[in-house]
């Protein structure tokens, strides 16, 4: 049996409850890890930005995108203050502190 | 981690939400699932002593303090991880939850309630997990 990471999806539940609606929101994920919670939410967003300084589990997020949400979600292998330095202010909606405060 | 929350609060939008979502201050713990019924081993320790954790709430009630954000709504959630022995927990863990640590009672236990008359076991971590609303302010 592989590893299972929270079959209930409370996480999934939990998020989609507190975010409140993704409906045309630009959301932005710190610590997106391998997209385990992106691929959850990602489809009710207008767009997704995904970033996190982790070499291998970003790697593992950029093999794992769903086809589908490809032009939807962009991953970015940056830590918050290199993405923060090229990205304009008062840009998201929603910003998700994923397990990374 | 109070720089991160001035970062976040830079790119968001006015008006906009952060939902933070982390581990509390309560250890997580370790279970075996025995024919159904479950059985507690022991907490998961970390190397810090989950102070990175206290350490997020300090941070957190700093900007709110400062006028950065507001909360809107707060709550908590478990989050379990499911494995089919301890030794699978423990490589699962080693890769994923660098600074954990299972005590090596925890083996002994699982091995005990391994009998032949077994028919469904598994081991599963159990963390309960802070989710909270923040509005820009």
């Amino acid at each position: 049996m592989p590893i299972l990471l929270d079959p209930e999806e409370n996480e999934t539940r939990a998020l989609l409850k507190f975010a409140g609606s993704f409906d045309g929101k630009s959301v932005l994920e710190i610590g997106c890890g391998d997209g385990r919670l992106t691929w959850r939410y990602a489809d009710h967003a207008a767009h997704v930005t995904g970033i996190d300084p982790d070499a291998e589990r970003f790697k593992k997020a950029l093999s794992t995108r769903p086809r589908h949400l490809r032009s939807r979600v962009e991953l970015h292998h940056l830590g918050l203050d290199d993405f923060a330095s090229r990205t304009h202010t008062d840009q998201f909606d929603i910003a998700i502190l994923s397990w990374s405060l | 981690m109070v720089h991160a929350l001035e970062t976040v609060h830079s790119l968001l939008k006015p008006g906009g939400v952060l939902v933070d979502i982390h581990l509390g201050t309560e250890k997580a713990g370790i279970l075996a699932q025995v024919n159904g019924k479950e059985y507690f081993l022991d907490s998961v320790e970390e190397t810090d002593d989950y102070i990175e954790y206290k350490q997020a709430n300090e941070a957190l009630a700093q900007v709110i303090e400062r006028g950065l954000f507001t909360i809107e709504e707060a709550g908590q959630f478990t989050f379990l991880i499911h494995a089919a022995t301890i030794e699978e927990m423990r490589e699962y863990l080693t890769a994923n939850w660098k600074d954990a640590i299972l005590n090596e009672s925890v083996d002994i236990k699982a091995r005990e309630l391994l009998t032949p008359s077994i028919e469904r076991y598994g081991i599963f971590v159990r963390e309960e997990i802070l989710i909270t609303r923040f509005k820009r302010g």
